[in-house]
């Protein structure tokens, strides 16, 4: 069981973004993709997820054996894949309760009782101390940076996915905030969930342990390795992967 | 508009037998009589604003409209702080109090067209100190014929009440509808009014509110059109006593070939008024709107504030919005604002929704009920709020 991505090129308003990427991501596993500004990073994020926006030029996405490169976002969502966003959008007018139940029935034929559904809900807020006050407050809406990718958390523990791409999960979070969300996450790793950590900077890998890290630039996987590659990435900085890589 | 049969002699001659089976006092059949009789001073109605806007009225003959012979049933309810009642049982009961308020102020065609023909009048009367607690509902219900209906709320000194009239019924063929509300508000009255048009889909809805806000008074009028084909609906509001009040709520949804008329207008005559008008509308469909604001500030008004924010989601390829929100100041010491804005949905944001598993028809309806969250929460009546959010969700749902 695993998500296969095979040779992917995408491009963004006419301009070649990712330029062949393969990858397999296994259950039960977590992998990091780090990679400089502009590597594609969050490309790779939208086109996983189905973002109409970015156009995959030739390749595909496969989701345990299933060919999902031309499914509609909702539908990969409903076969287990989920995004945490890196800049997740406000939505007024629509209570996280609301939305987390639409989204929640939407997944299945069963339908969620209101009152069973709020139990839960607030039995996961308090797993990412989030205040129960949060269930009637319009998603996203006038929330700190802290507060969207806490409640990014939160729907994802509530969909129970079992593919999950977190893009920037870790940026612009305080020390706090980032020890909270790291445990958040931590909580939900199990056999069922393979997860892809896409991040900026180390910092992140120091509360979730990766299986794998991957380094993309310019669009490629240009070197991938254990934590010792963290290390130094740490010390050397991308400069130093980038010269590897074309030495190689 | 073919109005010449009502204005002709046997039109009079109709108006006065009508008036006559009816038995209302020879000063009411007067008024008619001087309404029909000044019809043709009145300009035809165009429908065109400015220059680019016109909104045409598509399918609806209006020689059809003539004097009717139906007729409401008489009535009167008493109840805690208030008096419902038939424009008939009225006269008779606060003959003084419906002579002080009738004719309406004739401002158009229409308007007089209601004065001759109105075949329904309802009269709500809040006596003096009344807070009635639960929300008075009052429908109007349009029959299969052409219908003129008019609602006059007198809130004496000090009342409080929420008024809820459901304008409903019509038919798939073409009706005529005209709906005049006028509503009273005497020193430091409050009042929520919400009226909720929705018509069915072939009547044509014309209808005229107007609010006499006195001293100390506050009023919340909530104009809510969902149904019909073709709804003009104009509401103005006069701040006549210091320290007035209105709160004006505008929404319409349409989807289909519907098409919205709207315009809603403060007039600040004393010092220290406030007026706040909000409007929002989705339109789907081929469906169209427009939308007048006005906020007018007397010259001796000075230390008002006056707001209007006006604001429509276009949401089909083939759906226009106009929406033109005018000033008018006449002293320098107030404060105003104004805003328009017509907006599209956030494709970004769908795919947020979507990613979480929602179908495109499904997210969409989120966003657009969230949009109306924001307006409809300004009521202030919490079941009345919720009532209307599940009437435009059912309508959201299924709009095309």
């Amino acid at each position: 069981m695993s998500l296969e991505i095979k040779d992917l090129h995408v491009s963004v308003d006419g301009e070649l973004i990712l330029k062949g990427i393969s990858l397999s991501v296994e259950k039960g596993k977590v992998y990091a993709l780090m990679g400089p500004n502009g590597s594609g990073k969050s490309t790779l994020a939208n086109v996983l997820m189905g973002n109409p926006k970015y156009k995959i030029e030739s390749g595909s996405i496969f989701l345990d054996g299933k060919d999902i490169t031309k499914l509609k976002p909702h539908e990969r969502a409903r076969l287990g894949l989920f995004l945490s966003f890196q800049y997740p959008n406000e939505i007024s007018g629509v209570t996280i309760s609301n939305f987390l139940r639409t989204a929640l029935n939407s997944k299945s034929d069963k339908k969620i009782a209101v009152l069973e559904f709020h139990k839960i809900l607030k039995e996961k807020m308090g797993l990412l101390k989030m205040d129960k006050s949060f269930m009637t407050r319009y998603l996203n809406d006038g929330f700190s940076g802290g507060e969207k990718k806490r409640t990014e958390i939160l729907q994802m523990s509530i969909l129970e996915p079992n593919y999950a791409i977190l893009d920037e999960t870790d940026s612009g979070l305080d020390v706090d905030a980032l020890k909270v969300v790291s445990e958040g996450i931590n909580q939900l790793l199990g056999p069922t969930l393979g997860v892809i950590i896409i991040t900026h900077y180390q910092k992140i890998l120091n509360y979730i342990k990766p299986d794998k890290i991957f380094i993309l630039m310019d669009g490629k996987i240009v070197a991938s390795g254990e934590k010792d590659i963290i290390n130094d990435l740490e010390e050397k900085g991308y400069d130093w992967i980038k010269e590897e890589a074309s030495a190689s | 508009m073919n109005t010449t049969v009502i204005t002709q002699e046997d039109g009079l001659e109709k108006i006065k037998e009508h008036s006559a089976k009816i038995g209302e006092p020879s000063w009411v059949l007067d008024q008619r009589l001087s309404a029909a009789r000044a019809m043709p001073s009145y300009g035809e109605p165009v429908f065109k604003y400015g220059i680019d806007i016109f909104l045409p009225v598509d399918e609806f003959d209006f020689s059809t409209i003539v004097p009717t012979n139906s007729l409401q049933d008489r009535f009167c309810v008493e109840k805690e702080g208030y008096t419902l009642l038939d424009f008939w049982s009225a006269f008779e009961r606060y003959p003084g109090l419906m002579r002080e308020h009738l004719p309406f102020p004739i401002e158009d065609k229409f308007l007089a067209l209601h004065g001759a023909l109105w075949n329904k009048g309802t009269l709500l009367y809040l006596k003096k100190g009344s807070n009635v607690l639960l929300p008075i509902y009052y429908d109007s219900f349009v029959e299969y014929t052409n219908q003129f209906d008019t609602l006059l709320v007198v809130a004496e000194e000090g009342a409080s009440a929420v008024i809820v009239n459901k304008v409903a019924g019509g038919s798939p063929n073409p009706v005529f509808r005209s709906g005049v509300v006028r509503i009273v508000a005497k020193e430091g009255a409050q009042l929520t009014f919400v009226g909720l048009q929705q018509l069915s889909g072939g009547t044509v809805n014309f209808s005229n509110h107007s609010c006499q806000i006195g001293k100390d008074a506050s009023v919340v009028f909530v104009d809510a059109l969902i149904g019909s084909n073709y709804s003009k609906s104009d509401t103005s509001h006069h701040l006549l006593g210091e320290g007035a009040r209105t709160h004006h709520i505008g929404i319409f949804l349409g989807d289909g070939k519907q098409r919205f008329n709207i315009s809603s207008a403060a007039f600040h005559h004393k010092p220290f008024t406030t007026s706040e008008i909000y409007g929002k509308g989705a339109l789907y469909g081929k469906a169209k709107s427009l939308y007048r604001g006005l906020v007018r500030i007397e010259k001796n008004a000075e230390n008002s504030n006056g707001y209007q924010k006006e604001e429509t989601l276009l949401l089909g390829d083939n759906t226009e919005a106009s929406a033109i929100p005018n000033l008018e100041i006449h002293n320098n010491n107030v404060r105003c604002s104004h805003g328009a804005s017509t907006t599209h949905v956030d494709q970004e944001k769908l795919f947020y929704l979507a990613s979480r598993g929602i179908a495109e028809k499904d997210a969409l309806s989120l966003l657009v009920n969230g949009f109306f969250t924001s307006i409809i929460s300004k009521i202030g009546v919490e079941e009345i709020s919720s009532e209307l959010q599940q009437i435009m969700e059912e309508k959201i749902a299924h709009a095309t």
